[in-house]
């Protein structure tokens, strides 16, 4: 079948046009009802609660970074604390003494001083004084 | 002149005035009604839009830019949304045993019960590719210019004339056994 010509295309639509789809005698009352509800006012605390709010953009990502940040801390605080089991034992310890000693000043080196020590400090006595501190016959 | 008598309308409906909106509502029905048909095939789902439409004008009039066309454009982009919103939700509800198997044609009623031509026309056009479909349905039945055209379906004059060419290429095929040079027009195949 060979397809319409320009003309009979448009003599159709035509035709359509004028015999357009209308819709049902409800579509206006429903409309208008739905409309209606709209329109009705909530009361009292229903007004108050669905009123919106208009937030400014800075503040509303700074409210949502705060929201964020107090979210993550109460996290941390909510997690359950790490306990460890211990149990008291005895280390031996080593303790160190600090032990003062008189040094000359003007020595250069340091440590023991044994190697370059003579007889010439060392002067012979001039008296010799034996005492006893302790005899034999104490341990008999 | 229209579009400020318009604008004054819209605002006092969307204050509450039921008056204002009826003839509003009045003086678009038919076209968002008859445009949402064409696009959906569907009277039920045309009569949902067009309700859906008017609500959704009186609850968020800032919206429309008297600036930037006339309330009738500014209806038929919101429909072309709308249609296109119920046709997802509806893929979405389909039941899981039905899938699979083919999505009838959307027919307006008792499409195989009548030899009416203007019901035969109407049928072909449901027929089509939706954005010939939107593109034929503004230019021939609701009498925008192209531009205007372009305007509500987002695209420029180049395309909707590319699309109202293929639209009729389909239709002068779907509707050849309607020609005048047939004696009894029939239903289409």
């Amino acid at each position: 079948m060979n397809p319409l010509n320009d003309d009979e295309l448009d003599a159709l639509l035509r035709q359509a046009k004028a015999e357009p789809p209308s819709s049902s005698p409800e579509l206006s009352a429903r409309t208008m009802a739905a409309y209606a509800g709209l329109r009705r006012r909530p009361s009292g605390w229903q007004a108050l609660l669905s009123r919106p709010i208009r937030i400014p953009a800075p503040a509303g990502l700074l409210a949502a970074a705060a929201l964020v940040a107090i979210g993550a801390a109460a996290g941390r605080t909510l997690a359950p604390p790490v306990v460890v089991q211990t149990r008291n034992v005895e280390v031996p310890v080593v303790q160190e003494h600090v032990v003062y000693r008189d040094c000359p000043v003007n020595s250069q080196t340091h440590g023991p001083q044994t190697g370059g020590l003579t007889f010439q400090e060392l002067p012979p006595v001039q008296e010799i004084k034996p005492r006893v501190v302790r005899s034999i016959r104490d341990d008999q | 002149m229209l579009h400020h008598d318009e604008s004054l309308l819209l605002k006092r409906a969307a204050a509450g005035h039921t008056e204002a909106f009826r003839v509003l509502f009045e003086r678009h029905r038919e076209a968002v009604y008859r445009f949402a048909w064409h696009l959906s095939g569907n009277s039920g789902s045309a009569e949902d839009v067009t309700q859906e439409c008017f609500l959704r004008l009186v609850r968020h009039p800032q919206r429309f830019d008297a600036g930037r066309g006339s309330l009738r454009q500014y209806l038929y982009g919101m429909v072309r949304n709308l249609v296109r919103q119920h046709r997802d939700a509806a893929a979405r509800e389909l039941p899981l045993e039905e899938e699979g198997e083919p999505a009838l044609p959307a027919r307006p009623p008792a499409w195989s019960e009548t030899a009416d031509v203007a019901r035969a026309v109407h049928a072909a056009v449901t027929e089509l590719p939706a954005l010939q479909r939107e593109a034929l349905a503004l230019f021939e039945f609701e009498g925008l210019s192209l531009e205007e055209t372009a305007a509500v379906v987002g695209a420029d004059v180049g395309t909707v004339k590319s699309r109202l060419y293929r639209a009729r290429e389909r239709l002068r095929r779907a509707l050849a056994p309607y020609g005048k040079e047939k004696q009894a027009p029939r239903s289409l195949p």
